[in-house]
């Protein structure tokens, strides 16, 4: 359809807020909210290079992922741990400048497309490249299993916006849809499936 | 029938019937075992596409199995590879009687092990990739036991292996295209820059290795042994079938003096980290990086033999590191830790386990008479004087090593208050085989020539 392809700015700008807001944001139901809304742009992204049908695997499986880390939240109470003795310093004000500071990186290497993948919609790789590179934000300054797990999701929700340009089979979707799957279920295994890892108790030796 | 279907559901039958028995774990780690064997032999023993007569009816296993327009496929390029994976498993999970990794370790570890088979197996290989960090997936729920706080380690591996996998299916993508030829030099350099990156991870080099210290902090030690062998193989296989399938690749030479510096390297860096650490699970998690380093040197020799040392080292990795591990999770049962505090004095109180630890950390360092000398001899005696500085970093990297073995023995055998205490019978079993394992291979190397055969499949490298 056209209009997606037309359109691919409102998602890839989309997809550069939600990803800095995962990386902001503490509330662990705003962050799962997010986290979907993401998948949603993300899956948008990715119908330009696929059928829209088979981009909806992807909206499908991140959804799914969202429900089983929210399941997982839910059993916990929602609150987010308190902060490890020693951790990285992830206050509010640092987070905001490092997505500030990792956006415009991700705009000046994406804006002119990929080079690597002449089939790539411009403006389509700079939704991955904003989705790649705060998702690697995330997963470097975050200790909180949670967000880690939020911010490998979102890169790979960057990584498949690319690759579908490139390998389009469903086998590769599928596979791909299961690891989302994997990672939200690992994820929540390591968020309540140890003992005393209680709301505000997740200790992060 | 094809042979990867039955494969597929040998590891889920066996991988179900552990689970089943997850309340009784000496029948969970027998049923693993077993059941890892059986699928190990029959990779190996398999006649494909030949009819043959079984329980009175013609049979005919195929080589093929089509799933959503890819295929799982056993040939005689990677049988001996998936064989030597799951009798790997069987010894692992044969030795996790004693050692009670966990619950779901054998559950977990099955699925694991079938995910690395299957990257193994799938066409076209590039999507191997997808598999291995479903593997990395069963890894983390074998590291993440019960009662432990931190999953720093865990979270780490997850988020490598992701990159890992990211990396590997770019660069996969990349190497398809330029094909046999190889593109333009710039072209080629992409594609092995991601190759670089997406194995680095994998072979856990510095830096991204951050994962192995902080879970021998956390995790079981012989969990982590099992999920270290598991990945570093696949790792390792992934490799090498990357080599085998590219001529411009194995042509390119600064690639194979890139490999070869980084593991002298990580030998080196391995070697002394180890001596440094004040824990003896950070100690062998150093000393494996160490080992691995060792691996490198050997394909980066560009020779068949240094090919099919690497595989011979894995082996020789395995048994060190589950002998090691095995005696270090009796001697931490009998403890709060195992900082030098914590084990000062406990090689008296249960000797077959701190000869176990001591002989398999010997075997990681590459001692004479453990199973870890011969394949470092004969890689050494490859390398010649062609290679001074891989080989000199050989000998630093083992001889650290082996002196951190020592200073840990001293440590382990240290005079302290209290006798011997009674070790059961099975134990005693399983930790003196350990031992005995490490210097049957280290005293009879041709036992490796059956190793090496798991390597015969990359025609392209063993010509």
């Amino acid at each position: 359809m056209p209009w997606i392809r037309d359109l691919a700015l409102i998602p890839s700008v989309a997809a550069a807020l939600t990803a800095g807001l995962l990386v902001v944001l503490d509330d662990r139901r705003l962050t799962l909210a997010t986290l979907a809304a993401q998948y949603l742009f993300a899956a948008w992204l990715a119908a330009a290079s696929l059928p829209p049908g088979v981009a909806a695997v992807k909206l499908v499986s991140g959804l799914l992922a969202c429900i089983v880390l929210s399941i997982s939240a839910a059993a916990l109470g929602w609150r987010a741990p308190g902060e490890r003795a020693g951790a990285l310093p992830t206050g509010h004000a640092f987070r905001w400048i490092a997505v500030f500071l990792v956006a415009i990186v991700a705009f000046a290497v994406g804006r002119d497309g990929w080079s690597a993948i002449p089939t790539l919609e411009p403006v389509v790789a700079l939704g991955a490249m904003f989705l790649l590179a705060l998702g690697m934000l995330q997963i470097g300054i975050s200790e909180d299993t949670l967000r880690v797990g939020a911010g490998i999701l979102t890169l790979l929700s960057g990584f498949e916006v690319a690759y579908a340009a490139v390998e389009p089979s469903l086998a590769v979707v599928a596979l791909l849809a299961s690891v989302h799957l994997g990672v939200a279920l690992v994820v929540s295994y390591l968020l309540v499936g140890i003992p005393g890892a209680s709301a505000g108790q997740e200790g992060e030796g | 029938m094809s042979a990867p279907a039955v494969i597929a559901l040998g590891t889920l039958a066996s991988a179900v019937l552990s689970g089943l028995l997850r309340g009784r774990l000496r029948a969970a780690a027998a049923a693993a075992a077993l059941g890892s064997a059986s699928i190990g032999v029959f990779a190996l023993a398999v006649r494909l596409e030949q009819p043959f007569l079984g329980l009175g009816l013609s049979l005919k296993i195929g080589s093929t199995w089509s799933l959503l327009g890819r295929s799982l496929i056993l040939d005689e390029g990677n049988r001996a590879a998936v064989g030597f994976l799951y009798l790997a498993a069987a010894f692992l999970f044969g030795g996790s009687w004693v050692a009670r990794p966990g619950r779901y370790f054998h559950l977990a570890g099955l699925a694991a092990v079938g995910a690395v088979a299957a990257s193994l197996m799938v066409r076209p290989f590039l999507f191997a990739a997808i598999f291995l960090e479903l593997a990395a997936m069963g890894a983390v729920l074998i590291l993440a036991r019960p009662g432990r706080s931190s999953r720093r380690g865990a979270l780490r591996l997850l988020a490598l292996y992701t990159m890992a996998m990211l990396t590997a299916l770019l660069a996969g993508w990349r190497v398809e295209i330029l094909g046999a030829a190889g593109g333009t030099v710039e072209e080629a350099l992409q594609a092995t820059v991601l190759l670089g990156v997406g194995f680095s991870i994998l072979m856990v080099v510095p830096p991204f290795h951050h994962w192995l210290p902080a879970e021998a902090d956390a995790a079981h030690p012989y969990a982590l042994a099992f999920v270290a062998i598991l990945l570093q193989s696949a790792g390792l296989f992934f490799l090498l079938r990357f080599l085998d399938g590219y001529q411009w690749l194995r042509d390119n030479f600064a690639l194979y003096e890139g490999v070869r510096s980084i593991g002298a390297f990580m030998v080196v860096a391995g070697g002394f980290m180890a001596a440094a650490q004040a824990t003896f699970s950070r100690t062998v998690a150093y000393a494996l990086i160490a080992d691995l380093g060792v691996a490198l040197i050997s394909i980066g020799g560009r020779t068949p033999q240094g090919y099919q040392l690497a595989v011979g080292l894995l082996t020789a990795h395995a048994i060190g590191l589950a002998v090691c591990t095995l005696g270090l999770t009796v001697l931490r049962s009998r403890t709060d830790g195992d900082h030098v505090a914590a084990l000062r004095g406990t090689g008296r109180k249960a000797p077959l386990a701190a000869a176990a630890a001591f002989a398999g950390l010997l075997s990681l360092a590459g001692f004479p008479l453990t199973a870890g000398f011969p394949v470092r001899w004969s890689l050494l005696q490859s390398l010649e004087s062609a290679d001074l500085a891989s080989s000199l970093a050989i000998l630093v990297g083992a001889s650290v090593v082996a002196a951190s073995a020592l200073r840990w023995l001293g440590i382990l055998i240290a005079e302290e208050a209290g006798g011997e205490t009674v070790q059961p019978i099975d134990e005693r079993i399983f930790l003196a085989g350990g031992v005995f394992f490490c210097v049957l291979f280290g005293t009879f190397p041709q036992l490796f020539a059956g190793v090496f055969e798991a390597a015969r499949g990359f025609t392209n490298l063993l010509p």
